[in-house]
């Protein structure tokens, strides 16, 4: 009888866990850039849990991983001419503190020296150098080419760099829209200059979290929550009742 | 349950910026203002399982690992130095920039600060200052009996005096520049000083390369988009309502939890 309170419990502590994560999902609704994640939940057999009475091993519920769902956002338009929208895979890369970081997220500015700088003052880096971008601050049009070329007074500056991850379940979130690689100690996942990136100036990627999915999960997750109470409820309850009988003989 | 915290700071951020457009809208008609966007970021993430470390004896290793986040932060309100549209007013002492650059100011404590809101005015003694009463750098003199004043797009300013014909030139409007705009601190009033991130001024006369010209009888009105703010405030109160429902339904799981008998 244990193990039905014990498995009931295993899937009530996933079931939190995935409210994190779709209570994380829609605080960031509107954060540019983010992208959604789901809790992957799988049964885990536990051998140790076997019945004495039943032939079978029983299975309980355990979360094993994160999902992500790295489609498009959409692409809004704000008009900013340093805001700039990646349309396809790949990351912009910005350093910090000598280390790559990537991020979808492309409002950029220029900080006091003309570089250009994600909102932290951590620079963006080019295509092909991995360099800083310096920007003439007193230009009078900037304009970004759909290739991440950046062009002030018909002058290419440098070209914005979309690096492409060869594997995305290794990058690992640091929180303010930044990711890093993890998966690269043989340096076979290096973040790769991608060849033909698309990138749209005067927008900004939209996080992809779509709320009716988020709300309906968030229901889903609820409501099996507070069945399973039920159920824990009811095997205590046969438990009490068999007490209660063995009793009366 | 850490849903719970996770749906305040989506509440906190979508106060914000609501707190952000509404300053924005009830700005709309202030000259010179330059409209704030409040930008947000997830924060920290929690490694329940480690990505990356082994999950056996034979070297296979965790794919993907489950970081459960926090919730989310603001990482600025940024300043969109985007023109302002020109509105005629006729009046000779307003002043709009077109193009890049900001009017320095000698406040009263001696320190500068700059402005694009140009609806100056003479003073008693004859000196271009502000609706507050402060001297336009660098500091120019209408002589008394001045029929009319003309600034050109330069920045030159030139009197007619009375008997004469040919106007005289008083002085000259100088702009300040930064290479980060959005770096100036405001202090209210459509004033802004230099700070650390917005780099240092530098001067120059209107009209010259990097500089925007001066035009005469124009202010400079708000950037402010009244459609655009009214969308992004119906974006935010839902996205409010929709962190409310996660905290009411965090508390219902807790309460089927404990009102088991």
């Amino acid at each position: 009888m244990d193990n039905t309170l014990m498995i009931g419990l295993s899937r009530q502590m996933a079931l939190r866990q995935a409210m994190d994560v779709v209570a994380n999902n829609i605080a960031n609704a509107n954060t540019a850039g983010f992208k959604v994640e789901s809790l992957l939940i799988d049964n885990e057999t536990a051998p140790t849990a076997q019945q004495d009475d039943g032939p079978t091993n029983l299975q309980f519920v355990e979360a094993w991983g994160m999902g992500r769902d790295f489609r498009q956002g959409e692409l809004n338009v704000t008009g900013r001419p340093l805001d700039v929208g990646i349309e396809g895979q790949g990351f912009f890369a910005v350093t910090v503190n000598g280390a790559e970081q990537y991020t979808r997220d492309g409002r950029f500015r220029l900080d006091q020296t003309g570089q250009l700088t994600a909102h932290d003052g951590a620079p963006v880096l080019d295509a092909a150098s991995r360099a800083p971008i310096m920007l003439n601050p007193s230009a009078q049009a900037t304009t970004i080419t759909d290739n991440g070329t950046v062009m002030q007074d018909g002058v290419a500056m440098g070209t914005i760099g979309v690096f492409e991850v060869a594997n995305l379940a290794g990058l690992s979130k640091q929180g303010n829209g930044r990711y890093v690689q993890t998966d690269n100690s043989d340096g076979r996942n290096e973040p790769q200059a991608a060849l033909s990136p698309v990138m749209h100036q005067g927008f900004v990627e939209a996080s992809n979290v779509q709320p009716i999915i988020e709300m309906t999960d968030m229901m889903t997750i609820m409501r099996s929550y507070q069945s399973v109470s039920k159920f824990i409820e009811q095997a205590e309850d046969i438990s009490r009742r068999a007490v209660e009988r063995l009793g009366q003989v | 349950m850490r849903s719970l915290m996770t749906a305040a700071t989506g509440m906190q951020a979508q106060q914000l910026n609501v707190e952000v457009i509404s300053n924005n809208l009830a700005n709309m008609n202030t000259t010179g203002f330059k409209r704030q966007r409040a930008e947000f970021q997830d924060l920290l993430y929690q490694n329940v399982q480690q990505m990356g470390t082994a999950s056996s004896d034979a070297g296979t290793i965790v794919p993907t690992g489950i970081q459960v986040g926090l919730g989310v932060q603001t990482a600025s309100i940024y300043r969109i130095t985007e023109q302002g549209s020109l509105t005629n007013t006729g009046n000779p002492f307003d002043l709009a920039i077109n193009g890049d650059g900001y009017f320095r100011i000698q406040m009263p404590n001696g320190s500068d600060a700059f402005t694009r809101a140009g609806s100056f005015a003479v003073s008693p003694q004859g000196e271009i200052v502000t609706a507050d009463g402060y001297t336009v750098a660098p500091g120019i003199v209408i002589p008394q009996g001045a029929r009319s004043v003309a600034i050109n797009e330069q920045g030159q300013v030139q009197a007619l005096l009375d008997g004469q014909t040919n106007p005289q030139t008083v002085g000259q409007l100088e702009l300040s520049t930064f290479n980060n705009e959005a770096g100036l601190e405001a202090i209210g009033n459509n004033l802004f000083l230099e700070s650390a991130a917005s780099g240092s001024a530098a001067t120059g006369t209107p009209s010259s390369p990097g500089y925007g010209y001066v035009m005469q009888g124009f202010v400079e009105a708000s950037n402010v988009n009244a459609v655009t703010e009214i969308t992004s405030l119906i974006q935010a109160q839902r996205a409010y309502e929709m962190n409310a429902r996660v905290i009411t339904a965090s508390d219902e799981m807790m309460s089927a939890t404990s009102n088991l008998r």
